[in-house]
Parts: structure tokens; C-alpha cells; sequence
């Protein structure tokens, strides 16, 4: 057994993550609150990205749009995050095994990823072109890049149930 | 223009989910399940797994040739199980269980538990609500 | 009072894209993903359009002009959530017109549609003197019931 498999079987096996993974009501409420906050967390970051691909909003400021919006993004995110990890424990070995939960996980990095080089890189020059209607090709590449990432991290979310395994 | 791109994008992605989902889909029954090879086990139960999404009884029965040999027996989750009168400690380890369901399609020792006969003679519909299977949808199996 | 449409969901359930939806192993899979990734813009959309009517969001950009802006991405989601959900729906209508939460997702849908339909034409009409109290609490509105749809979505495999 892998040490990474270890830590996982551990895990598993906490009290609170199994009782979780044997409740009525608590890990369908988890997995209901942690697919509905993709419309909170995703979504923001859509309407972001939508604007530095020109489809919304193009007469208006990239910072005015984005700025205001961050709040509700990390809410989202931290929603995501604690159901997630919650939800994660309560599976953890399954998790372990599972193409499509790992596949998520390293497009949720990427995602997370392109989101910092943006941030430190064309939107820290965004006084020049926050108020262009087509942004420079940077900012466009990560903003295409950013709504496939997300995409793939919903696809590969759903296909985790696909790739259960017992026995 | 740009909205064309983005929907050629998109049906991009949902090619790539297309890729990616395996011959053997769960969370349909038509998927996992053949509603017309429907069969009846009779066994005992070797393990339990009461568990989110789905439970599962794994069952020693004895074939056509006198061999033990063990199923799988998909159920609903807790919250599912327990609102048809289904509580964990109903089976135990070595309870006989009478399942009736269909085989998995993939050909392994897997069976939906449509319906089961409990070792105090009750018989609780076992299916996952909203998969689609027969019986699904009957107000009798709710 | 009894749920409507029970010959139409029988047609539906005989129908040769009830038969396609079932013989495929991956179509309800891939269709029901779009209605995941629709459901996540349609989320960002009406979010952001309701913050502005609200008045916390984009405050010195006209309403007309966001609503106008954001029209084509609240049509687009809507519409793969609508026709995927009918594809989803055509591979076992009788399963779901019989589920209690089915049943109230679609009132709740049809409920969200006029709370939303009400607030974009209100947006268009700002002289008219119910808008002013009307709009932010159509706003909010529309984000509850859009929530409450959600939340039944994922009942439907639940209950």
C-alpha cells in the first residue's frame, strides 16, 4: 500500500467521515450544497471570463466588473472546498482509486493555476486595458482557458459516480 | 461570432465527457442494468455496506453446479433504505437474503436489489429512487 | 389535484427517443454534464443581473444596459438546461411524473420563469411606478426560486 493509499484508508475510517458515509440525510445534504455552490463559484468566475472574451458587459471596465464579484467567488469556493473535503473523507479510499476524482483534482489545480498567472501577469496590467472592449490576448487565453477548466472539473465531478467501485 | 465559438467550445467538453464515460454507467439503470434478465438469489450475507450513494449486500448463493459463489447486491443509500422501514441493523453477517432484481450488464456478480426479503420476512423494495428500473416511480415502492 | 401532461409523459415514455436515451450507455451521462455546466452559468447570469437590480453590483452602469448585455447567456443556459432536461426526462417519464420532487421542480421552474420574465420587463419600463419597490424584491425572488429549483433537481434522485 501506497503511503498516499494509507493516509487515505485512515481517513475512511475516521468516526465522523464514516458516520457521514453511512448517514440518511447529511451526505446528501453535503453533495446537494456542494452542487449548487458550482452556480455561485463557477458561475462569477464565468461572467469574468465572458467579459474578457467580449461576450458581456464589453463597454465596461474589467476591474469594475471583476472586483465587485470576488466575495461571492470565494464564498463559493469555500462552500466547495469544506462540502468537497467533507465529502471526500467520508469516500476517501474510493476517492483514491477513482480516474475521474483525480482527473477533477488536477484540473481544479490547473484552473487555480491559470487564475494566479492571470492575476499576477495581464490583469496586474489592467489599468492599460481594463477598458478595451477585446482585451489583450492574454487575458483571452486564460479567460477561454479558465471556462474549459471549470467545464472539465463539472464533467469529471459528475463522472466520479461512474467510476465507483465496491467489493 | 464570439458566442458561436464558445458553443463549439462547449460541445468540445461534453465530447471529451462523452470520451470519458465508461461502458459500464451507473446512475441509470438502463446503464448498468438489463431489465430483461431479471433473476432471484438466495443467500447469505457475507458483508454489508451501509453506505452513501449506494449500499451494497454481498451475498454467498450456490449456482446450477453446486458452487458458492458470491454477489454484489446494489441497494439505495441509508437515507433511501431507512424511509422504506430499512434500518442498519436489520442484516446481519450469515441472514439469508431473498434479492430480486437484474444482472449487471458487464456479466459480473451484480445484481440491483429491486426487491428483498429481509430475514424477518418482510420485503422492502431496495432500488435507488429516480434510477429508472422497474418498479421505480410505483407509489407501492416508495 | 392531479399533475398534468399523464397522456403526454405515456407518449413520451413509447416514444423512439425514449428507446435511443435507453439503448444508449453514455447519452443520459453526457446530457445530463451540459445540464451541470448550463446550470453553472445560468447561476452566474441571473446571479449578477439580480445584484445589479439589487443595486450592489455595477451600480453606475444603467439596469437596461446589464440586462440587455447579459439576455443572450440567461437565454443560452436556459435553453441546453431546457432541452437537455427534456432528453434526460425522455429516457423514463413516467419515473419522474410520478416523483413528488419533479414535480415541484417544474412549478418552481415555471414560477422562476415569470419572476425573471416580470423583472427583465420591469427593468425596460424604469418610469413605471411599480418598479422601484417591485424590482429588487423580484430580484431576490428570482434567485430563491432559481435556488429552490436546484435544490428539487437533486431531490429527484433522493426521495
Amino acid at each position: 500500500m501506497t503511503a498516499l493509499l494509507q493516509v487515505c484508508a485512515w481517513i475512511h475510517d475516521l468516526p465522523w467521515a464514516t458516520a457521514i458515509r453511512e448517514s440518511e440525510i447529511t451526505f446528501p445534504a453535503l453533495e446537494t450544497v456542494h452542487v449548487l455552490s458550482l452556480g455561485l463559484m463557477v458561475g462569477t468566475i464565468a461572467i469574468v471570463d465572458l467579459r474578457l472574451l467580449g461576450v458581456v458587459l464589453r463597454h465596461e471596465p474589467v476591474a469594475r466588473i471583476a472586483a465587485p464579484l470576488l466575495p461571492a467567488t470565494w464564498i463559493g469556493f469555500g462552500l466547495m472546498l469544506s462540502t468537497g473535503g467533507l465529502l471526500f473523507a467520508a469516500e476517501a479510499t474510493d476517492m483514491y482509486a477513482n480516474p475521474a476524482f483525480r482527473l477533477k483534482l488536477l484540473l481544479l489545480g490547473l484552473a487555480g493555476l491559470n487564475m494566479l498567472v492571470f492575476h499576477f501577469t495581464s490583469y496586474s496590467r489592467r489599468v492599460r486595458w481594463g477598458s478595451e472592449v477585446s482585451p489583450p490576448v492574454g487575458a483571452r487565453i486564460a479567460a477561454a482557458a479558465s471556462l474549459t477548466l471549470w467545464t472539465g472539473v463539472i464533467i469529471m465531478g459528475r463522472a466520479i459516480a461512474y467510476f465507483h467501485h465496491h467489493g | 461570432m464570439r458566442t458561436k465559438l464558445l458553443a463549439a467550445g462547449g460541445a468540445l467538453i461534453l465530447s471529451l465527457g462523452a470520451l470519458l464515460s465508461p461502458a459500464a454507467a451507473h446512475h441509470s439503470f438502463s446503464a448498468e442494468f438489463d431489465g430483461s434478465k431479471p433473476a432471484r438469489l438466495i443467500g447469505r450475507i457475507t458483508k454489508v455496506e451501509w453506505t452513501n450513494p449506494h449500499s451494497y449486500f454481498y451475498v454467498d448463493v450456490k449456482n446450477s453446479r453446486g458452487e458458492i459463489v458470491n454477489w454484489a447486491c446494489e441497494g439505495g443509500g441509508p437515507g433511501a433504505l431507512s424511509r422504506r422501514g430499512w434500518k442498519k441493523g436489520d442484516v446481519k453477517i450469515g441472514d439469508q437474503l431473498v434479492v430480486d432484481g437484474y444482472l449487471a450488464k458487464d456479466g459480473s456478480h451484480t445484481i440491483d436489489a429491486r426487491r428483498v426479503t429481509l430475514p424477518d420476512g418482510r420485503s422492502i423494495y431496495g432500488g435507488t429512487p429516480g434510477d429508472g428500473g422497474p418498479g421505480d416511480g410505483d407509489v407501492k415502492n416508495k | 389535484m392531479t399533475f398534468p401532461g399523464l397522456s403526454v409523459f405515456r407518449w413520451l415514455a413509447h416514444s423512439p427517443l425514449n428507446a435511443a436515451m435507453n439503448k444508449s450507455v453514455w447519452a443520459f451521462a453526457v446530457i445530463e454534464m451540459g445540464h451541470l455546466v448550463a446550470l453553472a452559468v445560468l447561476g452566474g447570469a441571473s446571479l449578477v443581473l439580480s445584484l445589479r437590480v439589487i443595486g450592489i453590483w455595477l451600480k453606475d452602469v444603467e439596469a437596461t444596459a446589464v440586462a440587455r448585455s447579459l439576455r443572450p447567456v440567461l437565454a443560452i443556459s436556459l435553453g441546453v438546461l431546457i432541452l437537455s432536461g427534456l432528453l434526460l426526462l425522455s429516457s423514463a417519464p413516467l419515473k419522474y411524473y410520478f416523483n413528488v420532487a419533479f414535480r415541484a421542480k417544474m412549478l418552481l421552474l415555471l414560477l422562476a420563469l415569470a419572476s425573471n420574465l416580470a423583472m427583465l420587463l420591469l427593468i425596460d419600463r424604469p418610469a413605471a411606478v411599480a418598479s422601484k419597490a417591485a424590482l429588487p424584491a423580484l430580484a431576490a425572488l428570482s434567485l430563491l426560486l432559481w435556488l429552490g429549483v436546484g435544490v428539487c433537481g437533486r431531490l429527484i434522485g433522493l426521495i
